[in-house]
């Protein structure tokens, strides 16, 4: 008990260290703990809502009309006492009363729905399941309240839809069930029967079919669904269970949440850095007070325990104040995302965010010190003998025999796995995690090896006029001094990796999310173009003296085989998969779209393989070829020279890959994952696509008009106006990872002020030396900034340079997107190490030089 | 009573290796003193660091109260040294942050004692600096730190005193002085005092002494 006291007059007694750590540490914790927290509300929220974002406890759901066989089959592996419903959605234009267009959700129910939640409607407060009146009638509809106000309508107004017109019954002003789409395209619900009354659904229309299901309370969902699954010839029929359905209404919340994710690892891990020499100086002045105590009785174990429970002390300080941080940081963050979170959430503080907290507080503090905590096995009181040997030589725990040994690694490695699992849990995915741990561990090594190399280079460097010795010092003391240097130099080298790489992707990451603006973007896209329509669509474009461009068939299909073999759907939905198990179970789980092209289009590139050449004569005897997209090929395990069977309406169709291309999805054209050769597909029912780059708004209004009048089931999505829509996505996205940067700026300050002023500590002792010796003030000022900016400097250049690097890597394989070179973050992060490293050399250098040359020697 | 018998023990100096101390045999009796003179660089800082178990001999047994040091452990021998002896540096060694009563209850504490407070004034009444026993040690003369030094180090009333020269930090007034207290609260404790020193007159105020040059008892 009496231990504690003395660690607390310790800690009182190191206040500077105290705040330092403290604040340090709770800055690297708090953007973790609030994401953390923000993340496991979500949960909370989605977990507690997410039978009502289904409208049901399990969906069948198809981008077809559901068989009835298919039906029956899924109903009668139903427990006794389940409750079906049948749901229709789809997207298509509306014409308002005053002749405006736009496209909208359209959502037709039946009978039972929903099973739970449902809509409000402005006249009524609470939320309603209650559809009868819609149901009942066939020219009843309930449109969401944004639609009223931009088609200037009332309750009784007549809307236009496909070939029906309809009544606005109920304004829908909340729905439990929407999700991100609904801030593309409003909502109007209808019953299925009105629906048949439009006409919009015919052959390969773009249409969800599903069946919603009530279960008994009893029924083991998980094992239910997953015996379905088995049971479901077909790979294009997809099951989905209410959790399933709230975590798909927030994924691209979670796409964001990842990355967010890792930079909240990058600011955590700065700060540990940050942690570690702040811990490493302190611990090195408190070494002779170890050995004192030793002397003393204390046992090494004792040693241990008590600066054990000094850092968990600290550690735990900096979570509570994180903590409290996280308070203000949260709402923060839901600001920040809310564009992307159809649901407003309570920010509950959880029992797992506060375990995480403190295990991540606590033995991320610990495993911080261990490497230097491990040198307290080398104490030794001998040293306060009046004839025993230097102790700054002895106990040095940075001295040449310690710094580098293998059990300073060894202990490195708890922190370093702790490092490794954080990134792995933060990113959902255990490549991107390695990846990510990968590059900071290769960026160690290259920053390693180059300063090595450069203090061979500096030790050649002679330099001989009286004048400059305060440049040959300073380059004499950085080559000798070797390891010091470089252990300084992988610091901020690392610390200017870490700084300049969240910006870095960033500028890529948005880059790739916004427009390209070298590219031309079309204005309008339209979908859904039956074959008979396509020349009265065509004529609508010549009346208005428009070119159609990129008309492009599509052709729904079924994968059966891959090399003769079955066509594996995957293992179907299921709680805890990596965010690569999630994508390659969608993209297994689904229908496949074909068409056919001769050659490639404007944004797409050949990535491996032979182009596809000319049109496929059956009388060949070849199989046609295919073309796939790369990363569609590598999710699926697809390669060059596979054979594929597609299954058609009934009819089957083969086919080998002969390449692979990149596509550019941003450009906005119609673009496919799969490209047969032409004179395979002809024949085959389909829907075409087309884009158009209508020049003013008046055309474009005019062409939609027109469209709807004389071809009511296409719909056309007006790029222009989507693309608003994503760049102010992109812009919250971006501001919710600047905030996280700013962390990492603010860890990354503490990095390198620690790391300065711990050599500056170092420096005390040769400063009153070279005083004794005669050196003048100027000189030694001269000879302490030069060594260290030469350092700061290099180590800065390089550390950019590695971190330039790595974005170009990380953008490739973890985000899959372009890379741009920012200019400004490098520019950024070398003038902040810069200005940080002068300021930290100012202050600490002015401290001794106005200090006697008897204080500065004596250093024990 | 303390024994050593034929201790040996070598260092490296880069590639040569130096016998700091080279079998070197003596016996001092319980409540006697005995003084280690020599040159600098002889060995004697080397013995003491042996004797107090600092360091480990590469040949040769040291018995201490009946206690052969080689047998125990590194926990063990800390836990030894705790209660069975007491150190006296040269330059004081205490605790910046702490005041002089708490310096002076250190061990006590370490080894969980009760009154620790009571017996850590009346060691410093014992040295004479009652009066400064809330002072924090940048608030004391040298000679005041190594007064509370030597009551830190009899606080436990240890068998045996290793002292490091005492006076060697402390001008001749001062050392004198110190070498008072330091030999009174010896005879009135009966501990046993090994000190090392290369002032012979304070030496000589030693039961005994014996002179090591070389490694080598002389």
């Amino acid at each position: 008990m009496r231990l504690l006291s003395y660690l607390i007059s310790e800690l009182k007694h190191s206040h500077r260290f105290v705040l330092f750590f403290i604040f340090n540490l709770c800055i690297g914790l708090s953007g973790f703990i609030a994401l953390d927290g923000f993340k496991s509300s979500i949960d909370h929220t989605m977990k507690k809502k997410s039978r009502q974002v289904l409208g049901a406890d399990l969906s069948l759901s198809a981008r077809r009309p559901l068989e009835s066989k298919e039906v029956d089959l899924v109903f009668k592996n139903l427990p006794v006492g389940s409750v079906e419903t049948e749901v229709v959605e789809l997207y298509s234009m509306v014409q308002f009363p005053n002749g405006s267009t736009r496209l909208v959700k359209i959502k037709a129910v039946s009978e039972n729905y929903p099973f739970y939640g449902g809509v409000r409607v402005r006249s009524h407060y609470e939320i309603q399941s209650n559809f009868d009146s819609l149901l009942k009638s066939n020219s009843s509809i309930w449109v969401f309240s944004e639609l009223m106000a931009q088609g200037d309508l009332n309750i009784g107004s007549q809307l236009k839809i496909g070939e029906a017109t309809f009544l606005v019954d109920q304004v829908i002003v909340d729905d439990t069930t929407s999700g991100m789409g609904a801030s593309f395209a409003p909502t109007i619900y209808m019953s299925v029967d009105s629906l048949k009354k439009t006409n919009l659904i015919r052959k390969g229309s773009v249409a969800w079919h599903s069946r919603l299901y009530q279960l008994p309370p009893s029924t083991h969902l998980e094992a239910l669904t997953e015996s379905l699954f088995r049971k479901i010839p077909s790979q294009d029929i997809r099951l989905t269970t209410h959790t399933e359905a709230s975590a798909q209404v927030g994924r691209l919340l979670q796409s964001l949440n990842d990355y967010l994710g890792l930079a909240a690892v990058v600011a955590l891990f700065l700060a540990a850095v940050g942690t570690g020499f702040l811990f490493r100086s302190y611990f090195q002045r408190k070494i002779q007070e170890v050995a004192i105590l030793v002397s003393l009785g204390l046992t090494k174990t004792q040693a241990s325990f008590y600066y054990f429970t000094q850092i968990v002390l600290l550690g735990l300080m900096s979570v509570i104040l994180a903590l409290i941080l996280s308070f203000f940081l949260v709402p923060m963050i839901h600001a920040l995302t809310s564009e992307f979170l159809p649901f407003e959430f309570e920010y509950v503080l959880t029992l797992k965010t506060v375990i995480v907290s403190l295990f991540v507080g606590v033995f991320g503090s610990l495993f911080i010190c261990l490497p230097f905590l491990g040198q307290l096995k080398k104490i030794q009181p001998v040293v306060l003998l009046s004839e025993s040997i230097d102790l700054r030589a002895t106990n040095s725990v940075t001295s040449k025999n310690s710094y580098f040994e293998y059990r300073f690694i060894f202990l490195c490695l708890p922190g370093f796995l702790m490092f490794w699992g954080l990134s792995v849990w933060q990113a959902s995915s255990l490549v991107a995690g390695t990846v990510f741990v990968g590059a900071f561990l290769s960026a160690g090594v290259v920053l390693i090896v180059c300063g090595s190399v450069a203090l061979k280079l500096i030790e050649k460097i002679q330099i001989r006029p009286r004048r400059w010795i305060a440049l040959q010092w300073a380059l004499r003391d950085l080559a000798r001094e070797r390891l010091t240097s470089i252990s300084c130099f992988l610091a901020l080298g690392l610390g200017a990796v870490l700084l300049n790489l969240i910006p870095q992707v960033q500028e890529s990451l948005e880059y790739e999310l916004s427009s390209p603006k070298t590219s031309k973007l079309p204005s309008l896209f339209m979908f859904d173009i039956q074959e008979d329509q396509l020349a009265i669509v065509q004529a609508v474009f010549d009346e208005a003296g428009v070119e159609l461009t990129q008309v492009s068939p599509m052709i729904q299909s079924r994968l059966i085989s891959v090399n003769n073999e079955e066509f594996d759907k995957g293992k179907g939905a299921g709680q805890g998969l990596s965010r690569e198990e999630e994508r390659e179970m969608r993209f297994r789980n689904r229908g496949f779209n074909l068409s056919y092209r001769d050659g490639l289009s404007e944004s797409e590139t050949l990535h491996s393989g032979q182009p596809l050449v000319g049109r496929f004569e059956e009388s060949s005897g070849m199989i046609p070829g295919i073309s796939m997209e790369k990363r569609f090929a590598r999710r699926l395990n697809l390669k060059i020279g596979d054979f594929l069977k597609f299954e058609i309406e009934g009819v089957p169709v083969e086919g080998k890959i002969v390449n692979l291309r990149s596509v550019r999805w941003t450009s906005f054209q119609p673009n496919f994952f799969i490209q047969f050769q032409p004179g395979v597909l002809e024949m085959a029912p389909k829907t075409f696509i087309a884009t158009s780059e209508a020049a003013s708004e008046s055309i474009k209004v005019r062409l939609q008009r027109d469209l709807v009048e004389k071809a009511p089931n296409v719909s056309i999505i007006d790029v222009t106006r989507l693309v608003e829509k994503i760049s102010a996505v992109v812009r919250q996205m971006g501001l919710a990872l600047q905030t996280m940067a700013i962390l990492c700026l603010i860890s990354g300050f503490v990095v390198i002020f620690s790391i300065l002023s711990h050599q500056m500590e170092k420096k005390r002792w040769q400063i009153g030396l070279k005083k004794v010796l005669g050196a003048d003030y100027k000189v030694i000022q001269r000879y302490i900034y030069l060594q260290y900016l030469i350092l700061a400097m290099f180590s800065a250049f390089l550390g950019v340079t590695v971190s330039v690097v790595f974005s170009y890597i990380l953008s490739q394989v973890l985000f899959e997107s372009v890379w741009v070179f920012s200019w400004k973050a490098p520019l950024f992060s070398t003038l902040l190490i810069f200005v940080i490293t002068l300021g930290v050399i100012f202050v600490s250098s002015k401290k001794y030089l106005r200090q006697t040359t008897k204080s500065l020697l004596n250093v024990s | 009573m303390i024994i050593v018998k034929n201790i040996l023990k070598k260092f490296t100096q880069g590639t040569t290796q130096v016998c700091a101390v080279n079998k070197v045999s003596f016996q001092v009796e319980k409540g006697k003193t005995l003084a280690i003179v020599g040159p600098s660089g002889s060995g004697k800082t080397t013995l003491l660091s042996l004797l107090a178990g600092l360091d480990r001999p590469d040949s040769g047994e040291i018995t201490i109260s009946e206690q052969t040091l080689s047998t125990l452990n590194e926990e063990e021998l800390s836990h030894f040294r705790g209660t069975n002896m007491g150190i006296v540096f040269q330059q004081f060694h205490l605790m910046p942050q702490l005041t002089a009563v708490e310096n002076v209850r250190l061990p006590l504490d370490i080894h969980g004692t009760f009154n620790a407070r009571e017996k850590a004034l009346k060691a410093l009444d014992d040295v004479g600096l009652a009066k400064r026993a809330d002072h924090l040690p940048n608030q004391l003369s040298g000679g005041e730190c190594q007064r509370v030094a030597i009551a830190r180090a009899t606080v436990v009333e240890p068998q045996i005193l290793f002292a490091d020269e005492p006076s060697g930090n402390l001008d001749t007034e001062t050392g004198k002085k110190i070498s008072e207290v330091l030999f009174g609260l010896v005879r009135k404790k009966h501990m046993t005092m090994i000190l090392v020193t290369h002032d012979l007159e304070l030496a000589s105020q030693c039961d005994s002494m014996i002179r090591i040059e070389g490694g080598v008892l002389h």
